[in-house]
Order: structure tokens, then C-alpha cells, then sequence
């Protein structure tokens, strides 16, 4: 009786979303177990040796040396240009309180090169300090660990930033204002009310600050300093060594595990940000005279140096260099380049609607256990995820290759590693959290009883997902979408490990430009990667405007 | 004819938890209105739902016209139990009008012009005019018609109704609970509806059953309720009631603070018996049969009076009193129960509960 009662349980959750989900899932994870298997597994020759000797503590040390300085740099700056954004007036506050987000539209390696050409000895900075009279000795230096640690946090510190500001400004402004009547300072205000209560959400903000710079491959590599992705990449093209690239990624992974649990944990016993968010929005502290002006500067020195002045200068070299960049192969890498985005972000949306609607129809806690695996992706860096794919693709198209020329007698070349399909494939894996959050979140608010009265007029999964579910969730199918979009044409490290031969995308050829000592060159691909970048953001500002009181959103 | 039958239906969350419903059993006839009365977490809504197919029972039947929909290791899915459902939120499809959300249930071949049936239906809850509106222009309670409308378009066997009344506000809900009961009678359907709310069942069901921890404590119309409860828990669902110890003998019934004569009861022994404030008598001379007692709390209530009395041995009563005398505390009063007013409760159940 029960053996029999367990197998009708178990029949239950036999229907075709069960098998997709667990098939998906099993797909999307290969590079995880691939990495796993293979770091126990020792059996080729390897310079492992030889890099514990030389160069594993530099990658350590740089690597945690950059996140800790990042961290500080990106909590400095998101944190006091949102505390004055959501709590004083001073000119343009509505227009900072969007723009400060805009930096987050140029990717590191972007800036890393910029800043590089504006320090450069025939950059801007050295020809002014020429022009006024200071002699050649003056040269400042940014290709250095503290340069690329500054110029990375320039362009992160939104992360923080944007977490940082919501939750000051859900604040109750009753918490503010009773903490004000009591007889503190607005200091005071600050550092025992305000930032106690955000720090379980600016903390989360952090951590994917922390996760871009793990994930970094240009910028370091464009300074010269060396850190685990370098050494990844070194590895795997310089020495042909898969087995240090594994052991390094086992590494950065144990760090990347790491760094996740300590955000749950201490997320986890604090619940007191939500509860206190009724109330009307703050009076905005009315500052005078001096302080007013440094208030200003707080917010807009992050603004000027991480968006405005590399813009600009992106703008400048563009218009010296557009007449030369733009030809027939350019359109072909553009086309290349959205196509490919294009695709991935639709098979992401696809994917994501399917796992999570899988989930929804089979509730039980394993099959929300693989939504979850599936959506590992993101905290997994770009060059990681590559290696896990590249090793059994190559394996696969060996033993293709063995049989076809076995059977046939006739040599056929690479069909799935070193081509598009490796790339989607792993593009998929990294960036399917990004779909499947705000598709998450928009399947939760339509919530079970809608599904369920589906159900109960007689309509099966497949009517009930076709026909109520996505019309409802239209508008995060979109945007989901779109932000996958744009990470993907942004994407560097896993692209220029994975990509065919001679093939390029926008972000490749920025790079491969720069790499060459043709900044001016870049900025052309450069600026299309930072105007399209900034399509999120405008969209995200449009959606927080017209969320109406009961706060639904207006598609 | 039995429209739902239910046997000995059980079901946990987890083998460590209570059962949510445990060994119910029920019927509801054609054409029959029957309230599912209990307190949250009595498990009411788990039957609801175990009915519907949305939970699956862990052992017991369920039929729905004659067709067995659940059974050891069977449930049928929800989609194809034809059962009409009105969900506490409604759950309207918000991206459909009116028209749209009621036709969503129908099938070309039950009704070769869906147009029409729409209509029927629509002019059925009186909403002909809202066809094109979306939910959202609505008011709460024409979104509830509109959900009633969508679960009898198609013709259900068997109509489920979870909270029908709980997102109402009080003026709204006397109005509503009539209006929804004639609905469903105009429609012919059968109709089985969840609350927490004794006046919701009282005055639109044909037949109560009450529930609590899982177990159906009894079914029946609302006078059955009223007058023979099993139970001190069904008893005191519809207000105060005195419940004392006594033995049964020859014709008597015997309390520590006296004895009542003219009892009609085969019980003999231990027994638990009960009586309605309003079936005791208060008197301000002693006569034949009355139990002498002293008040010790007298509330007016315009219409009545509710006096609480101590009539010795440790033992308190209530009484609706609805003389036109104003009794006050430490008054010398008697009291004459009912003997045919006086009725044996079930003594396992609840013994601590007296009110």
C-alpha cells in the first residue's frame, strides 16, 4: 500500500513541464559538474606546480586585494550620493537621482581603456599639464592596481548605489523624523536609523559589485594586473593547460561560494527593513551655502567621472575615428553581434518561462531546488562558465570527429565547441538568472488562484500558460529579455574564450582595438555597447515613474 | 440524488503535522446551497480545495455526479472535474473583459453560441451592461458576480464557493449573500461554499456542516443545529449556552446543585446536558421544581436582559431574561429550567468548553 502510494506521488509530477525542467536543468548545468568532476580527477600532465610556486598568491592577493578596495570605494560612493539624493534638496536632485544609475551602462573593461587613453602621454590630461607649463616629469600613472581598482569602482558603485536609495527612501519618513524630534542630527539620523536598517539590502547591492570584479577580465588584463581570470585565460591559451585553468576556477568558485554565504547569513537574521515602509515620503533636509555646494559635489563627482567625462571623450575619439571604423566588416560584426544577443535573449526568456512554470504546476521543494541550480549562473564568472563548457565540447566533437572518420571515412571539422552554438550555450548559462528574476517576480504577483480558476473552467497547463499567464506577464517577458540583451552585447571574458575563430562581437572588437593601442579606434564599438547599456536604465526609470499607487505598472 | 459524496476523506501536510482534514465524510444533494462552517484552520478550505483537485487527499473517495474523481491512488485533474469555483479574491483574468473571462470556461460544442450563453449568464447576475469592462473597473461586488457568472457558465455539476463573502465590507455583505444565494438557485446548481462566519451560512445555506480540527462535527439544517447539537463546540457556534454535569435517572436529572424533574432521555448515568439562556425561567418566588440562586451580573441589552446567576455547588448559569423587572447583582432570584428544552450532549467532545 504505501510502496504503491509512493509511485502514484511520484506519478503526480510525470507530466511534459517535469521532464523539461529536469532536462534543462541538467543541460544548463554541465559546466557546473564538468568543473566538479574534473577538479578530482588528475590524470594529464599540468604546470599546476610551477603556478602554486610563482604566481597563485599574486592571483589571490590581487583578487581579494580588488574586492576589498572596490568594496570600499562603491560603498563610499553609492552610499553618500543616495543618502543625499533621498534626503536633501539641492539642484538637479530628480535629474542625479536617475543619472547616478547611467554608469553602470559602461562595462569595466570600457572604462579601464578610456581612462587609460585620458592618462595616456598623449591624452588630454598630459597635454593640459603640458599646455600649462609643467614639464614631461609630471606623469600620472593609472596602470596600476590602485588605477584599475578606482576606475572599476567608478563604474560600479550603482549597484550600491540603487539598493542604497530605494530602501532610504522606503524609509519610513516617521522612523527619520522621530529619530529628528528625539534631538538627533541629521549625522546621527544617519549613521544609528537609516543605515542599520539598509545594510541587509546595500550588503546584497555589494555583493554583485563583488561579483563583476570577480568576473573582470579586461580592465586587469589591460593593466597588467594579474588576478584568477587572467590567470584562467593564461592557462587554458598560454600554457594549453586545462587542468590549473580548472583548479584556479575551483578556487575562485570556493571564494564565490563563500562570499554567497556570508550575504545569506547575514541577510538572513535580519528582517527589519521590511514592516516599517508606510508612511509619506521624507521632508528633504533644506542644506545652505557650503554645504549645499559639497552636498552637490557628492553626487556629482560619481556622475561626472563614472558617466559624463568618459562619454565625452568616448564621443571625441569617435568622431576622429568613425570615417575608419565604420565599413561593410563593421555592419557584418554588428549584425553578428545583435543576432547572437538577440537569440540568446530569446531562448533565455523562453527557457526561464518554462522552468518556471514547471515549477509552478509540480509544486515541491526539488523541483524549486533545480529552478534554483538553473539559475546559478550569474554568480559564476564568464571565464569559468567558458572552460566548463569548452572541456566536454571538445571531448564530444573529438569522439564525433573519431567515429565520423572511423565509419565514413571522411573528416568533418568542429561541430559544437569553437562555434555559435558553444557561445549561446554558454551565454544561456550565465545570464539566465537575469531573465528568470523579473520573470519570477511577475509569475508571484499573478499568483495560484488565477492558475487555478484556469484550471477549474476546464483549461489544461498548456491553455493556462498561453492564455492567462504570459498576457500577464507580457511586460517582464519584455524586459527580461531585454536585459539579457544587453548583458550579452556587453559581455568580454566568455566571449573571447569561446568565440569561432576571425568571429566578433562589438565588445571583442572594442577590446581587441584597445588591446592594440588603438583606443581612439574603440570608441566607435565602444559607444554603441554604452548607448545600448543604457536602455535598461531609462526603461527601469520610465517603470518606477508610472507605478501607479497600488503599485501596478502600466504596460 | 447526491450531487457530491465524500468518504472518510483524510489529508496531511507532512507526515509530522495533524490532519487537515481527517475522516470526512458528506453529501450534498441536487440542488442543495450547503455551508462549510469552521474557524481558520479548521481544515475547511483544505476540503474545499481537496474537492476542486488542487490538494490531493492521502486517503477516502470523493464522487461528483456519481464519476469517482478522487479514489486510492487516483485524482482526477482539476481541469477535468467540471466543477464551477468562486475563489475568495475571485481570481478574474485581469487582461479579459467581462464577457471574455466568462467565456473562458465554455466550449463550442456544450454551447454552439457562446455569444449568447455569455448573455444569458450575464443577465442572470445582472451585469449585461459591464460585458466590455475590465475587472479593475468594477466594484468589488459586481467583480464577485462576475466570478459567480464564470463559474456557472459552463454548467458545473458542482459549484465551490472558498470565503465568498470575506472580502466584503458589512453593508455590502447582507445584500450580496442574498443575492448570490438566488443566483444559484436561478441557476439550478449545486452549490457548496467555505466560511468562517456562522451569519454567512445562516443565511444563505439549506444545510450547515460544521467543522473543526479536520473532523465534520455535524451536518444539518440550521434548526437541527439549533436545537439538537451534538456537541457543546456546535452548540456554542450560535451564541451562549449552559452546559452542565448530571446522571440520568428515572425520569430525573440530577446536579450537584439540585434536580430537574421531567427528563426524556434513555441515557442513563454520567451525562453532559445543556440548555439556551432563553429556556430558563427566572422567578422572584420560590414554586415547585425552581432552583433558589443569587445574580451576579445583570447586563441590559434593550431587548433583553442577561443575567448571570450562581445557583450553588460552584455552578453558573446565564439566562436571557425578558421580563420587564430589572434584576441587579446579589438578588435573591429562582430559576426553572425547561426540562423540554433540555438536550444531552455527546460528553467526549470538549468537556473543558463552557460557556
Amino acid at each position: 500500500m504505501s510502496k504503491l502510494k509512493s509511485i502514484f506521488k511520484f506519478k503526480r509530477y510525470a507530466n511534459g513541464w517535469s521532464f523539461a525542467l529536469i532536462a534543462l536543468v541538467l543541460v544548463i548545468g554541465l559546466p557546473i559538474y564538468t568543473l566538479f568532476f574534473k577538479l578530482f580527477d588528475k590524470k594529464t600532465e599540468s604546470v599546476w606546480g610551477h603556478l602554486v610556486d610563482t604566481v597563485l598568491a599574486d592571483y589571490i592577493l590581487n583578487s581579494i586585494g580588488l574586492v576589498i578596495i572596490i568594496s570600499i570605494l562603491t560603498l563610499l560612493m553609492g552610499i553618500s550620493s543616495a543618502w543625499i539624493v533621498s534626503t536633501c534638496r539641492i539642484p538637479f536632485r530628480r535629474q542625479f537621482e536617475w543619472m547616478l544609475i547611467l554608469p553602470l551602462a559602461i562595462p569595466t573593461y570600457i572604462a579601464a581603456y578610456t581612462y587609460a587613453g585620458i592618462f595616456d602621454y598623449t591624452g588630454p590630461i598630459q597635454i593640459f599639464l603640458r599646455d600649462i607649463g609643467f614639464s614631461d616629469l609630471v606623469y600620472i600613472d593609472i596602470m596600476n592596481f590602485w588605477g584599475v581598482a578606482v576606475v572599476m569602482a567608478l563604474v560600479l558603485f550603482p549597484y550600491v548605489y540603487v539598493v542604497a536609495r530605494s530602501t532610504f527612501m522606503s524609509q519610513s519618513a516617521n522612523l527619520l523624523e522621530a529619530s529628528r524630534i528625539l534631538g538627533s542630527s541629521s549625522w546621527r539620523t544617519f549613521f544609528k536609523i537609516a543605515l542599520p536598517i539598509s545594510r541587509p539590502a546595500i550588503i546584497g547591492g555589494l555583493s554583485l559589485v563583488m561579483m563583476e570584479v570577480l568576473n573582470d577580465y579586461g580592465a586587469v588584463k589591460y593593466y597588467g594586473i594579474s588576478t584568477f581570470t587572467t590567470g584562467i585565460f593564461r592557462a587554458w591559451f598560454s600554457f594549453g593547460d586545462p587542468n590549473s585553468a580548472i583548479n584556479l576556477s575551483g578556487i575562485l568558485m570556493a571564494f564565490i561560494f563563500m562570499m554567497i554565504m556570508t550575504e545569506r547569513l547575514q541577510r538572513g537574521k535580519v528582517k527589519f527593513d521590511e514592516g516599517a515602509r508606510i508612511g509619506r515620503q521624507l521632508k528633504r533636509y533644506q542644506l545652505k551655502g557650503r554645504k549645499k555646494f559639497f552636498a552637490w559635489l557628492v553626487c556629482f563627482i560619481p556622475l561626472f567621472l563614472g558617466f559624463i567625462a568618459p562619454v565625452f571623450q568616448l564621443i571625441l575619439w569617435s568622431f576622429q575615428t568613425i570615417k575608419k571604423i565604420i565599413d561593410f566588416d563593421f555592419l557584418i560584426l554588428m549584425a553578428n553581434s545583435f543576432g547572437l544577443a538577440l537569440l540568446a535573449a530569446f531562448l533565455c526568456v523562453g527557457f526561464s518561462v518554462i522552468i518556471l512554470f514547471a515549477v509552478k504546476v509540480n509544486k515541491n521543494r526539488f523541483f524549486n531546488l533545480l529552478a534554483k541550480f538553473a539559475a546559478l549562473g550569474y554568480s559564476i564568472p564568464g571565464a569559468v562558465i567558458a572552460i566548463g563548457i569548452m572541456i566536454p565540447l571538445l571531448g564530444l566533437d573529438k569522439f564525433l570527429i573519431n567515429t565520423w572518420e572511423e565509419s565514413f571515412s571522411m573528416k568533418i571539422g568542429l561541430i559544437f565547441s569553437g562555434t555559435i552554438f558553444a557561445l549561446t550555450f554558454a551565454y544561456i548559462v550565465r545570464f539566465l538568472t537575469v531573465s528568470i528574476n523579473p520573470i519570477e517576480a511577475a509569475f508571484k504577483k499573478t499568483g495560484d488562484s488565477i492558475d487555478e480558476a484556469s484550471y477549474s473552467l476546464g483549461a489544461g497547463s498548456f491553455k493556462t500558460l498561453l492564455k492567462v499567464n504570459l498576457p500577464l506577464i507580457k511586460s517582464a517577458l519584455i524586459s527580461g529579455g531585454i536585459l539579457v540583451f544587453v548583458d550579452i552585447l556587453k559581455e568580454l571574458p566568455l566571449t573571447l574564450i569561446l568565440r569561432p575563430f576571425n568571429f566578433h562581437t562589438l565588445a571583442t572588437k572594442a577590446y581587441e582595438l584597445a588591446s592594440d593601442e588603438m583606443i581612439a579606434e574603440s570608441a566607435t564599438p565602444s559607444l554603441i555597447i554604452i548607448v545600448i547599456g543604457t536602455i535598461p536604465i531609462i526603461i527601469l526609470n520610465r517603470l518606477m515613474k508610472t507605478t501607479k499607487a497600488d503599485g501596478s505598472i502600466i504596460n | 440524488m447526491e450531487v457530491l459524496s465524500i468518504k472518510n476523506l483524510h489529508k496531511r501536510f507532512g507526515k509530522k503535522h495533524q490532519y487537515a482534514v481527517n475522516n470526512a465524510s458528506l453529501t450534498v444533494n441536487k440542488g442543495e446551497l450547503l455551508a462549510l462552517v469552521g474557524e481558520s484552520g479548521s481544515g475547511k478550505t483544505t476540503l474545499l480545495r481537496l474537492i476542486a483537485g488542487f490538494e490531493e487527499a492521502d486517503a477516502g473517495q470523493v464522487s461528483i455526479n456519481g464519476d469517482k474523481v478522487v479514489d486510492d491512488n487516483f485524482s482526477m485533474k482539476p481541469e477535468k472535474r467540471k466543477i464551477g469555483m468562486v475563489f475568495q479574491d475571485y481570481a478574474l483574468f485581469p487582461h479579459l473583459t467581462v464577457a471574455e473571462n466568462i467565456k473562458f470556461g465554455l466550449s463550442k460544442n456544450q454551447f454552439p453560441n457562446l455569444n449568447e450563453r455569455v448573455r444569458e449568464v450575464t443577465d442572470m447576475v445582472g451585469l449585461s451592461s459591464y460585458e466590455n469592462r475590465y475587472p479593475h473597473n468594477l466594484s468589488g461586488g459586481q467583480q464577485q458576480r462576475v466570478a459567480l457568472a464564470r463559474a456557472i457558465a459552463p454548467n458545473p455539476g458542482l459549484i465551490l464557493l472558498d470565503e465568498p463573502f470575506s472580502n466584503l465590507d458589512a453593508v455590502l455583505k447582507d445584500q450580496v449573500r442574498e443575492e448570490v444565494r438566488s443566483i444559484i438557485k436561478k441557476a439550478g446548481a449545486t452549490a457548496l461554499f467555505v466560511t468562517h462566519d456562522m451569519r454567512d451560512a445562516l443565511s444563505s445555506a439549506d444545510r450547515i456542516a460544521i467543522l473543526k480540527d479536520g473532523k465534520i462535527q455535524q451536518v444539518g439544517t440550521p434548526r437541527e443545529l439549533y436545537e439538537t447539537p451534538k456537541n457543546l463546540y456546535v452548540a456554542s457556534f450560535f451564541g451562549k449556552i449552559n452546559a452542565m454535569n448530571a446522571t440520568a435517572e428515572n425520569g430525573t436529572y440530577k446536579l450537584k446543585a439540585g434536580e430537574i424533574k421531567g427528563a426524556k432521555t434513555d441515557k442513563k448515568g454520567q451525562i453532559l446536558i445543556a440548555i439556551r439562556p432563553e429556556n430558563i425561567e427566572i422567578l422572584t418566588e420560590e414554586k415547585e421544581g425552581t432552583f433558589p440562586a443569587k445574580v451576579i451580573l445583570a447586563q441590559y441589552f434593550g431587548d433583553h436582559q442577561q443575567v448571570h446567576a450562581d445557583i450553588g455547588a460552584e455552578t453558573h448559569v446565564v439566562i436571557h431574561a425578558h421580563e420587564k423587572i430589572l434584576f441587579d447583582k446579589e438578588d435573591n432570584i429562582f430559576l426553572r429550567f425547561n426540562p423540554a428544552k433540555i438536550h444531552v450532549l455527546d460528553t467526549c467532545w470538549y468537556p473543558g468548553l463552557v460557556s
